[in-house]
């Protein structure tokens, strides 16, 4: 082993991770060689300075004091900071709280309660509640929506078979009057009952016809 | 103070026990002061950081993982906190006032040799180390002084093993190569061969 070797081994021998045949080597060059023996003696001397040399200055001797001094100031700072904290924390909750309610069941406009009277304070209901009353509510309005409608549609179709029912009374009325032999008449006089006219007029306007039937056919004007 | 109890001692605080956090104070403040002063080098810009760093810890005890050790939980806070330190007054390694080193420092270390080249010595060592990067500087103090391995140096620097490896590797060699001007002397090599092999054998 020469000395560039033996210095690149040297972190390794003042770590403690010099072993083996490579150790023995490390020693037996260091036994030969003063050069090397030195500098192994001057970084030895350094390791002892540096791990016993105490520092030229030395702390106060008051410097425990001073700390828990520090630390005892500091933990009744924090003890009485925290109940106030909590108070203000647990204000800030009831206000939103408060504003919640407020926003969740506003006051009627025209309620009769008087602003000088003590609001009443009820408990919020829960939030499953207040949706299952929407619901409802809106079903409810739905419904009588959807009632209206129905309403509209059958006064319409009720007025569309007045006009009908008008038209065909009309019609008979029309065609009643109208001039046919008399030979016809007669003949058709004994078919009144199979009258499709009649049939279809009984279909429409349930009624109607046998106030036709009252008027005899063979005593209308035949004019036009 | 042996794991168990530091375990017990840190749920304790944990639990808001106030002695138990003094109790750790005790145990930590000489080594994490010795550790921010060598890189503020203000006495008491470290104190003040070791403060912080204890009242930091405190605060933050929850957060503390036992997956490692505590003293490299508050290393890596003095660390950070020194690293703020030392950009806010772009006080670097460089800018170190080697006056400092002298007399002071006969005093406190009186486990080593005393006479004036071991004094030299251990001027140029320090020196030396003043002059490494700031992660060259904490990876060679964690290493030596806290015996802490790569692995925790890592987790204190916020860097990779592998990256604490190549930086104590470069520190090694930057110190080498100061220190190799001074070692010609072979009186001075002996004296702190012998000085070194004393501690190592107190150790």
């Amino acid at each position: 082993m020469n000395c560039a070797e033996f210095e690149r081994l040297i972190d390794a021998y003042l770590d403690g991770e010099l072993a083996g045949s490579l150790r023995v080597e490390f020693d037996a060059h260091r036994l030969r060689c003063r050069r090397c023996q030195l500098t192994m003696i001057a970084m030895e001397s350094v390791e002892t300075v540096l791990a016993n040399d105490r520092p030229l200055a030395t702390l106060s001797d008051d410097f425990t004091e001073r700390v828990m001094g520090v630390i005892q100031s500091r933990r009744p700072v924090a003890s009485r900071l925290r109940p106030r904290r909590i108070v203000l924390a647990a204000g800030v909750l009831l206000q939103a709280a408060a504003l919640m309610f407020l926003a969740i069941h506003p006051w009627h406009e025209n309620a009769s309660v008087s602003e000088f009277e003590p609001v009443p304070v009820t408990p919020a209901e829960p939030e499953v509640v207040r949706d299952l009353d929407q619901v409802y509510a809106l079903v409810d309005k739905k419904t009588e929506e959807r009632q209206a409608l129905v309403d509209r549609i059958f006064a319409k179709l009720e007025a569309a078979g007045m006009n009908v029912a008008t038209d065909l009374t009309q019609l008979v009325s029309y065609a009643s009057a109208l001039p046919v032999p008399d030979d016809v008449a007669r003949a058709s006089d004994g078919m009144h009952g199979a009258n499709p006219l009649n049939l279809l007029i009984d279909v429409f306007i349930p009624g109607a016809a046998p106030e036709l039937e009252s008027t005899p056919i063979g005593t209308v004007e035949h004019a036009l | 103070m042996s794991p168990d109890e530091l375990k017990r001692i840190i749920a304790r605080a944990r639990e808001g026990h106030a002695d138990a956090f003094r109790d750790l104070v005790e145990a930590y403040k000489e080594r994490l002061f010795a550790f921010v002063w060598r890189m503020v080098r203000d006495h008491h810009e470290a104190e003040d950081i070791c403060q912080a760093v204890f009242v930091k810890a405190y605060e933050s005890l929850d957060s503390y993982s036992e997956q490692y050790a505590f003293s490299t939980w508050l290393f890596t806070i003095a660390y950070r906190m020194s690293l703020n330190s030392l950009r806010k007054k772009k006080a670097l390694s460089g800018e170190v006032d080697f006056a400092r080193f002298g007399c002071d420092e006969q005093d406190a270390s009186a486990t080593l040799a005393t006479s004036e080249e071991a004094r030299r010595l251990r001027k140029l060592i320090w020196a030396a180390v003043e002059e490494l990067s700031t992660p060259q500087k904490s990876s060679v103090l964690l290493f030596y002084r806290e015996g802490k391995s790569c692995h925790d140096i890592g987790k204190v620097l916020g860097m990779p093993a592998v990256t604490v490896k190549s930086h104590l590797h470069r520190a090694r060699e930057r110190l080498r190569k100061a220190l190799a001007a001074e070692l010609v002397d072979e009186r001075l090599a002996g004296e702190y061969l012998s000085g070194s092999q004393m501690l190592r054998a107190q150790r």
